[in-house]
């Protein structure tokens, strides 16, 4: 379906809808946070008996989610020690439309503000990497408005690292343009084409290019294109998919402030979970897909700043909903943001999560695209826009349902609240779901343990124990650096205060070396 | 994994379908009686004690937990509890349990065999005055101001308020006045004839000082009320006026108010109640209504009453005349037509207790006042115990330590006897009473709510 997936450019009447659709997650928020509080003023014993619904609801959909943490994790682990390059050898031997030595990668590194010392890492991972690297073409794509020790900077990793690759290019996206925004995904659509115009010139078919948007801090695992191959040939529609590995954030881990760690092991824990529910995963943060599929939509949307889920649903809108995203169990590392000090930290953390919950900028636009699309089947349509709706709102309420609504019936209990049995019992039911909700802590404790990277030798045992208590402050980290900056994007939303693209401070205090 | 996520979505879907409406019939108190093949709805009751642990017995049954314990899928009816713990009273009640309802008693003082008591003077005092505002007790040997005595229960300390050679030490004291949030007092002394007011600005101070401010009164007043939050500033109130007296700068503002029918101050505040019966607020010169008697019929404030005005909050006023008629700024606006001798307000608690000769009430704002003790002969006084869930009352030269019970009359315990016509103190933060005995006349206190149990 032909679509214009953005919020520029439409009629008065799509604009409207627009608008509504706008309004919707953060009015729903809003109503559920205020409206928990009025009732549990007005009707506290109805609206305890809806909490007791609730914490139910939330323990339940902990246990799966725990549950699929789990297998995520064991399959994560298995695959660790696969040998891709073998696998792809397997598909190669046997007859199929494509062979690996047609596969193309195209690697395009944003930069805005990044220094060497952030690129390069990024560079030396894919370089170092079992794939081999000769059949990588890497962009830079760089901003015109980088300042001039960034632009060095990357002219001297051209030099420097140019001979490893298929080729490196340096794309520079002019400020400015008109119809565009300053997000990185207008920087990246300007790289691609570029990359477009050179694969045409060698006659390279797009549908052997696949297409990674990395972030100027992604590290990759050393097997990750190989794993990326191996998947992209044996995907059947491979045109029509984007493919997405798990993001963890271990590049600066052991350097930032507990609840920096806590709260990015979380995201990388919600995308384990995701990766096991592949009909409805959505692109997140650093991940691949089809060249020819990007061409074909034309490109990373330039006005707005979710480049990583808006490519998911411009692709399944322009596909009539034949697009899926395909996990690959291999990892991309990333820097946590970092400020100068601890409460630096937690700004930029706030920030980065509110880019994050801006996400939210797609509903509107994908309900708008639902309501025009004839092609998308009722069921996907239904489907796909109760998870969105859901995702958010659950996102910016649970949190501040559990730490604070659960509790007001209580708080405001008047006599004939006070002198029912579900004034006595709510709080044993509370106690018992928060209790459960405790194992489901203590697993996430011991897969963290697993899952993240070596410390270094000095302190390791006192590193592990913190990391441990660390856990604890899981219902405080969540509400002010995920509920928050979520209510936050979508009350900006809502009101129609959209945000501009802020660039997350990364600072590295040691050399990054990629790790296997 | 798409399938194993599919199974396990139908499952907790399942889980939760079934789980969901017996988790709410179970809040609920819904229980399934196998006999009648029926859900039934049940109910609870929750007991907790001071001192914890006691044995509970449900209709002489004994039940497995101690207190505090929350006892649920009671069948309606009648229940007969007692509770039991060795060295205490037994305390029984009889408790109507509801469908889907719970009976909540939640702070009952057990009451022990033998009370504990402290012996806290050697020497024999003729009366006692509490003053909870510095948290301590004025005792007097005799009528004479240097006999006067101020004991503070925390650090058991007994000083003079005035050695007896001072200049004001021989005068006889006729009433004490003193005023909530205040560590002061204004002490009225003297002879008819040469009436004196003497001001004390802190009852807890080492060596109190005292001013004699007499001077600045031009008659008797039948009160004297001082700014908490402003240094030596009284208001003098005669019969229908009020002067403003600026100790400090020696100005006193003859008729600050004319013609009211009440007076009150809260945070350095003036209230007053004009001719028309509206109450007014007064910043500097200008007077706001705070509300006008549209809220209250126009007998509200009928005859030539003088009233007390008591700010407990912002805009919720009590009203007490000089003959005890108690009225409130919020329905039913007319608590008691005329005796009630004392009033204390539970922030805590949100409940407001005022007593009368013969009983002691409580008004919690949102339904009638309860008469929680009415079979009084002479109650003097009467204070909240244990975070205001008691009460105490000094009832004909006898304490009695009373329990408002949720369902039935109130528990009503003695404690002692103590010397005739004389006042007892409470401390909540020491859980004792403490009274001159009955006998000797000596200070003692007993504790009614022990603390760190």
């Amino acid at each position: 379906m032909e679509f214009n997936y953005s919020r520029h450019n439409l009629s008065k009447n799509e604009s409207r809808v627009e608008r509504f659709f706008e309004i919707i997650p953060g009015a729903l928020s809003w109503s559920i946070i205020i409206g928990a509080c009025a009732f549990s003023f007005i009707k506290p014993l109805a609206t305890a008996l809806v909490m007791i619904m609730f914490l139910l609801y939330w323990v339940l959909r902990l246990i799966y989610m725990n549950i699929f943490l789990v297998l995520s994790y064991m399959r994560l682990a298995k695959e660790k020690d696969t040998d891709w390059m073998k696998r792809i050898e397997a598909v190669d031997a046997v007859p199929a439309p494509l062979k690996s030595k047609d596969v193309y990668h195209l690697v395009i590194v944003t930069v805005m503000k990044e220094t060497k010392d952030i690129v390069e890492p990024c560079l030396v991972a894919i370089k170092n990497g079992t794939y081999p690297s000769k059949r990588i073409l890497a962009v830079i794509a760089l901003e015109s408005r980088s300042e001039e020790n960034v632009k060095k900077d990357m002219a001297a990793l051209q030099v420097k690292y140019k001979n490893y690759f298929f080729d490196l290019l340096i794309a520079v996206h002019p400020a400015g343009l008109p119809d565009e925004a300053a997000v990185k995904g207008a920087n990246a659509t300007c790289a691609a084409k570029k990359a477009a115009e050179y694969f045409q010139a060698r006659n390279i078919p797009y549908e052997n290019v696949i297409v990674s948007c990395f972030d100027a801090d992604t590290v990759s695992r050393p097997d990750y294109f190989c794993c990326l191959t191996y998947y992209f040939m044996i995907t059947p529609e491979r045109a029509k998919a984007s493919f997405q590995p798990i993001p963890v954030y271990y590049n600066n881990i052991w350097e930032v402030p507990s609840f920096a760690r806590i709260i990015d092991i979380g995201t990388s824990f919600f995308e384990l979970v995701e990766a096991t529910n592949p009909s409805k995963l959505v692109t997140f943060s650093s991940h691949s897909m089809s060249f020819k599929a990007l061409v074909d939509i034309g490109y990373w949307p330039v006005n707005l700043i979710s480049d990583d889920s808006a490519i998911f649903w411009k692709a399944f809108i322009h596909y009539d909903g034949n697009y899926q995203t395909v996990p690959i169990y291999t990892t991309v590392s990333m820097d946590i943001a970092e400020g100068r000090n601890a409460l630096e930290t937690f700004v930029s953390i706030y920030k980065q999560k509110r880019r994050w919950a801006w996400g939210v900028e797609n509903f509107p636009i994908v309900l708008r695209a639902f309501l025009k699309s004839k092609s998308i089947s009722l069921y996907k349509r239904i489907n796909f826009s109760y998870k969105l709706l859901d995702s958010f709102v659950s996102w910016a309420t649970w949190s501040f349902l559990l730490a604070f609504l659960s509790w007001l019936p209580a708080i405001f209990a008047g006599r004939e609240f006070a002198t029912s049995t579900v004034y006595y019992i709510a709080p044993r039911i509370r106690g018992t779901v928060f209790s459960l909700a405790f194992v489901g802590i203590l697993i996430c404790m011991v897969i963290s343990l697993l899952l993240l990277p070596a410390k270094s030798a000095k302190n390791r045992a006192w590193k592990t124990v913190t990391h441990i208590f660390e856990w604890l402050s899981i219902p405080v980290v969540v509400l002010l650096l995920s509920a928050l900056p979520a209510l936050d994007a979508q009350t900006r939303l809502m009101s129609g205060r959209y945000m501009e693209f802020w660039v997350t401070d990364k600072r590295r205090n040691k050399g990054i070396v990629p790790r296997d | 994994m798409p399938i194993v996520r599919k199974f396990f979505f139908y499952l907790f879907v399942i889980i939760y379908v079934v789980l969901c409406p017996l988790l709410l019939l179970y809040a609920t108190g819904y229980i399934l009686d196998t006999g009648k093949r029926q859900l039934t709805q049940t109910g609870l009751i929750w007991l907790s004690t001071k001192p914890s642990g006691a044995d509970v017995f449900l209709k002489k049954s004994r039940y497995i937990y101690k207190t505090p314990v929350g006892i649920k899928e009671l069948y309606p009816g009648n229940y007969k509890i007692m509770l039991k713990l060795k060295g205490y009273t037994p305390w029984t009640h009889d408790a109507l349990i509801a469908p889907g309802k719970a009976v909540a008693f939640e702070k009952i003082l057990l009451i022990p065999k033998k009370w504990r008591m402290e012996y806290l003077s050697d020497d024999s005092y003729s009366e006692l005055i509490p003053a909870p505002s510095v948290d301590g007790i004025i005792l007097a040997k005799s009528g004479q101001l240097g006999n006067f005595y101020i004991f503070t229960p925390d650090n058991k300390e007994m000083r003079p308020i005035s050695e007896p050679e001072s200049a004001y030490g021989e005068l006889p004291v006729n009433s004490i006045l003193l005023q909530d949030d205040s560590p002061s007092a204004v002490l009225s002394c003297g002879y008819f004839w040469d009436r004196r007011y003497l001001f004390i600005e802190d009852l807890k101070a080492a060596k109190p000082v005292i001013k004699d401010i007499s001077a600045f009164f031009r008659e008797r007043p039948s009160h004297i009320i001082w700014d908490v939050h402003a240094y030596n500033k009284f208001f003098a109130v005669y019969k229908d006026a009020v002067d403003r007296i600026d100790a400090e700068s020696r100005v006193v503002s003859r008729g600050y108010l004319k013609n009211i029918k009440g007076f009150g101050l809260r945070h350095g505040s003036v209230y007053f109640i004009n001719a028309g019966s509206n109450l007014f607020k007064k910043y500097g010169q200008k007077n706001e209504p705070v509300f006008s008697n549209r809220y209250f019929d126009k007998q509200f404030f009928n005859g030539s009453d003088f009233y007390r005005v008591k700010v407990l909050r912002d805009n919720m006023f009590l009203f007490i005349s000089d003959n005890g008629r108690l009225m409130a700024s919020q329905p039913p606006y007319h608590l008691e037509c005329s005796g009630v001798l004392g009033v204390d307000f539970s922030e805590r608690g949100d409940s407001l207790l005022y007593w009368t000769k013969d009983s002691a009430n409580i008004f919690d704002f949102s339904r009638s006042p309860q008469k929680i003790y009415g079979s009084g002969k002479n109650i003097r006084q009467c204070f909240w115990v244990y975070q205001d869930s008691h009460l105490l009352c000094n009832d004909n030269d006898s304490v009695y330590l009373i329990e408002p019970q949720p369902q039935g009359s109130s528990h009503v315990d003695f404690v002692t006897g103590v010397k005739k016509n004389s006042s007892v103190y409470y401390s909540d933060e020491t859980g004792f009473v403490y009274y001159l005995d009955e006998q000797s006349a000596k200070l003692k206190a007993i504790e009614v709510a022990p603390n760190g149990i």
